[in-house]
């Protein structure tokens, strides 16, 4: 419930009942402003064009001798629908409280109110109302982010392609079977079909065919009778049931075992479940969407998947393209993990290097978007500077044999475009920050500190560790500082009290060894 | 009273003050058999009397009201309430304490 001053705006004819309530309410944290006649509100609501109303509620009486209250909601809800109105009416005329609703008002109340019931409805129609529009603000995001690509970052041609194609199923009921290599978004994909579905406001229910033993992905998916196998202490309804008027997500179903292939066909034919240890069938209305990595048609030939689920679940193939076959969504989709992780772990990390940017469209990406996440998150974490540099990407974990090269073949057998990575170097040039200048942007503010100093630090001599480059950072822009804390915990971006326990802590250690 | 448990008994005293002006008005509308005039007095005291605690003026307002809406109006009747009133409000009068 808001905690703020609620500011009421009263229209009643009867001054000694307005009288009586702003007094009344003065000390409970609401405002009341009394309109003798309902046409001065609308005029002064009128007079507001484009400015929100300085009002969280309209609490006004049906019978007042110019406008009535039927008459003054209707003008209102024309004017400013979003304004909740309360009507108050007499016992005798509840059927106008009733015309009022239709009219447009949010609830009514007897006249005379008791007060805690008149508190009561007050609140609750304005945390209603202010749900409302929280909820319309959160709808209008949603769309306006989704309308292009769905909420995915996509530039290339192929992806936007594939993007497309899941946009213009999503609509139907047809199965959907998508395929990638791993971490190209295939769940992401699943839930923008999903999304775009009229099943959206419908449970989306995913599961992963191979992280689940292989003796409790039958009774996960379909359920099962109590006392049906040991430990099944109490009847349980399974995935499809769950996933019930919405959309199931079978993950990995390459890896699906053959027996329970047979019995996902017939759930897909009949639209029927049997839960493990029944005898009767549920009737389910699902719609399926499937994702592998794997050759779906190769594993058919070997004969380790049955070709009737195949053609059953190939309704619509959605083909997933790898990272380095869209290297124009590599520097946006690092830009777009960088931002979150800095958000993350409070760092002010502001961009990339252009050796970075290279670095990171010449790699081959076998992870594809998630191990490009990994990797901008692990760099946001050891960073020490306000942009990511080659060093804090180049892990010892990467193999340099990562690297694509720029004639390398892509999967499809196309030949690359060996002037794609120049422009889209190019084409993120305002992006880059220059190293040495981005390190001096947390000093640029206010203070003179010298960081240069500290990248020798780094560098000079016998390696140190992380801990005694933090220290010595820090004692270097205090001492620039003159030895203003304040100045240098705002420089190093930590507050006061950190700063001071981070000193402590480097005293105690000094003094004990 | 617990509507107006806030209230100072000055401020009681004004409302009821103007109640017995009211008084006087409803008598002179049921002389003149002015149905409309009662209406409204009537209808605005039984909006807001219990919100200064006084809840039986409010429901005999009320009575009031429902005896002029009537197709036939009793004025007798209507005489009789008025009469009430007044008398309840010089009641209530005399029972506040400051």
């Amino acid at each position: 419930m808001s905690t703020h001053t609620l500011h009421i705006a009263l229209v009643d004819d009867d001054f000694e009942f307005a009288e009586r309530l702003v007094d009344y309410y003065a000390a409970r944290k609401m405002k009341f402003t009394h309109f003798e006649r309902a046409e001065v509100l609308l005029s002064e609501l009128r007079s507001l064009v484009g400015e929100p109303s300085p009002y969280d509620v309209i609490l006004t009486d049906l019978m007042m001798p110019e406008m009535d209250g039927i008459e003054f909601t209707k003008q209102l809800k024309t004017l400013c629908p979003d304004l909740p109105v309360i009507v108050m009416t007499a016992n005798s005329s509840v059927d106008s409280a009733i015309q009022a609703i239709e009219a447009g008002a949010n609830d009514y109340i007897v006249k005379p109110p008791h007060f805690p019931h008149l508190t009561v409805v007050l609140q609750r129609t304005t945390h209603f109302s202010q749900l409302q529009k929280e909820n319309a603000i959160l709808r209008r995001t949603i769309s306006d982010s989704e309308s292009v690509t769905g909420g995915i970052i996509a530039k290339s041609p192929l992806l936007l392609r594939s993007i497309e194609l899941a946009k213009r199923v999503a609509p139907s009921d047809a199965t959907v079977l998508i395929t990638g290599e791993s971490g190209t978004g295939k769940e992401v994909f699943a839930k923008l079909i999903h999304k775009a579905s009229p099943r959206a406001m419908k449970p989306f229910v995913a599961i992963n065919c191979s992280a689940i033993p292989e003796n409790l992905l039958e009774s996960e998916l379909f359920g099962h009778a109590k006392g049906s196998f040991t430990g099944a202490e109490s009847a349980r309804p399974g995935l499809f049931e769950e996933a019930d008027t919405g959309t199931l997500f079978l993950d990995e179903i390459g890896d699906m075992p053959h027996h329970l292939q047979t019995k996902l066909l017939r759930v897909l034919q009949e639209r029927k479940v049997k839960r493990v240890g029944e005898n009767t069938y549920r009737d389910i209305n699902v719609r399926i969407l499937a994702a592998t990595l794997k050759n779906l048609g190769e594993e058919v030939r070997t004969k380790k998947f049955r070709e009737d689920l195949f053609y059953r679940l190939n309704v619509i193939p959605i083909r997933l393209p790898s990272l380095r076959e869209r290297k124009e969504d590599i520097l946006p989709l690092a830009k777009y993990f960088l931002e979150r992780f800095s958000t993350r772990y409070s760092k002010r990390i502001q961009g990339f290097t252009r050796e970075a940017a290279e670095w990171m469209l010449a790699q081959s990406w076998k992870g594809n978007v998630r191990e490009l996440e990994n990797a901008i998150e692990r760099a946001a974490v050891v960073s020490l500077s306000s942009v990511i540099g080659l060093d804090d990407l180049k892990f010892d974990a990467f193999d340099e044999s990562n690297s694509t090269g720029i004639a390398e073949a892509l999967p499809n057998g196309e030949v690359p475009d060996t002037h794609l990575e120049e422009r889209l170097l190019q084409e993120f040039e305002g992006e880059y920050l220059d190293a040495a200048s981005a390190i001096a942007v947390p000093t640029a503010e206010n203070s003179s500190a010298s960081t240069s100093s500290l990248i020798h630090l780094a560098t000079d001599g016998d390696p140190i560790t992380l801990a005694e480059l933090e220290l010595r950072y820090i004692r270097e822009v205090l001492e620039s500082c003159d030895g203003v804390k304040d100045r240098a915990a705002k420089i190093l971006g930590i507050d006061r009290k950190t700063l001071y326990r981070k000193l402590q802590s480097a005293d105690a250690v000094a003094e004990t060894t | 009273m617990e509507q107006s448990a806030d209230l100072k008994p000055e401020r009681l005293k004004k409302y009821l003050d103007r109640r017995f002006v009211d008084g006087e008005a409803l008598g002179n509308a049921a002389v003149n058999r002015d149905g409309s005039e009662i209406r409204e007095i009537s209808h605005r005291i039984k909006g807001n009397a219990a919100l200064y605690g006084f809840a039986d003026l409010g429901l005999l307002s009320g009575r009031i009201v429902r005896e002029v809406e009537r197709s036939s109006v009793d004025w007798i009747q209507v005489e009789n309430l008025i009469s009430d009133f007044k008398n309840h409000v010089r009641a209530k009068l005399s029972e506040i304490k400051f």
